[in-house]
């Protein structure tokens, strides 16, 4: 936060309103009016900040033939409405071998999974995208609210389209979190 | 009346006010446990009577699940490496012969006949095999398989086989290859 410019303005003011209700004459003999309307045109900034924290910036999951998901907490805090981008790296878990083994008997090494951003305070809507659609370019949204030291999720959600490669999947999901602006628009 | 119009802006105030913006990774792993089964595979084949060279019917033995959800390796390890005729002098080699004139007969016997599993498509013959080592006969790509067939079949050798029964014990181990 900056209080910079309201001390300043103190300071500045006091001065011009004492000299200015002296009535009399200067040093060259002009008349000096009585009084002297000051208008302030007076303006802040309060710094746009949003913070993101994460519990942990690693997920391990065990995937299954069934439905699954994993989740990390975190905690926002912001002085704007907050805007979430997210973007993955693979555009779901990915076998460390998907290209390479023959999936023509009907194995997998691809499990796409459902992104949600969710924010646990008054008047927020989750952020929920598909894995696939945030590959080439970010997606995500405002949760519609200023998120004041709050709490919240990251979930993924998948269920597997075929049998799955046995072996390790990974992705990496990059989270920016931002303020909209004072025009609302992220 | 003078009007002083004073216009105080602190640094930045009329600039589009810089987003505040936090990035974060997170790295996902997950892991599938690796699986290689099969079931409902027949622990005894029985060729039945053999013909004098051993020629037999080939065994199928059916409705055989296999799972692999990995590329995996065939390996067969064979007891004896062949069918071996139960006696106690018979020989450990099926190409060692009874000799006539050691045993009495006319002509030469085997005591001994090689035979051959075909297992999700590839074929492993006992005459590539010697006694208690595995031999990998080929790889397969991860299988998801019901109801599939794995074929024994004898292999007739060029001497008569000597009266009696004959026995193995074969094993077959599928091998997931890893990453």
């Amino acid at each position: 936060m900056r209080i910079t410019p309201v001390i300043f303005f103190a300071m500045f003011v006091l001065p011009v309103q004492a000299h200015a209700s002296s009535a009399g004459q200067d040093s060259r003999g002009s008349a000096i009016p009585a009084s002297v309307n000051l208008e302030l045109a007076v303006r802040g900034y309060i710094k746009p900040r949003c913070e993101l924290r994460l519990d942990s910036n690693q997920i391990h999951a065990v995937l299954t033939d069934g439905n699954g998901s994993a989740s990390v907490d975190l905690k926002v805090n912001c002085n704007q409405r907050l805007s979430v981008s997210m973007q993955s790296r693979n555009g779901g878990l990915m076998h460390e071998k998907h290209g390479i083994w023959d999936t023509s008997t009907g194995f997998t090494g691809f499990v796409p999974y459902q992104l949600t951003f969710d924010v646990k305070a008054r008047g927020t809507s989750p952020i929920v995208v598909e894995s696939k659609q945030i590959q080439a370019v970010p997606g995500g949204g405002s949760i519609g609210a200023i998120p004041y030291r709050a709490d919240g999720k990251l979930s993924l959600n998948w269920k597997p389209e075929g049998n799955l490669f046995g072996g390790r999947y990974g992705d990496v999901i990059e989270i920016r979190v931002s303020g909209e602006g004072e025009t609302g628009r992220p | 009346m003078k009007k002083l119009v004073v216009a105080v802006a602190a640094s930045g105030l009329f600039a589009t006010p810089a987003m505040a913006q936090v990035t974060e990774t997170i790295d996902v792993d997950a892991e599938v446990t690796v699986v290689c089964e099969v079931s409902d595979l027949n622990t005894v084949v029985n060729f039945g009577e053999l013909g004098r060279r051993g020629q037999a019917p080939r065994v199928r033995n059916g409705g055989v699940d296999a799972f692999c959800n990995q590329p995996s390796t065939v390996s067969l390890t064979s007891t004896n490496g062949f069918l071996k005729l139960n006696s106690n002098t018979a020989s450990t080699s099926d190409e060692q012969d009874f000799l006539s004139d050691a045993n009495g007969g006319l002509g030469q016997f085997a005591a001994g006949l090689d035979y051959q599993a075909t297992v999700f498509g590839l074929t492993g013959d006992t005459s590539d095999l010697t006694a208690n080592t595995a031999v990998t006969f080929g790889a397969v790509p991860p299988l998801n398989l019901r109801n599939v067939a794995i074929i024994y079949d004898t292999i007739a050798g060029p001497l008569p086989l000597i009266g009696g029964d004959y026995s193995d014990t074969l094993l077959i181990s599928l091998t997931p290859n890893g990453v």
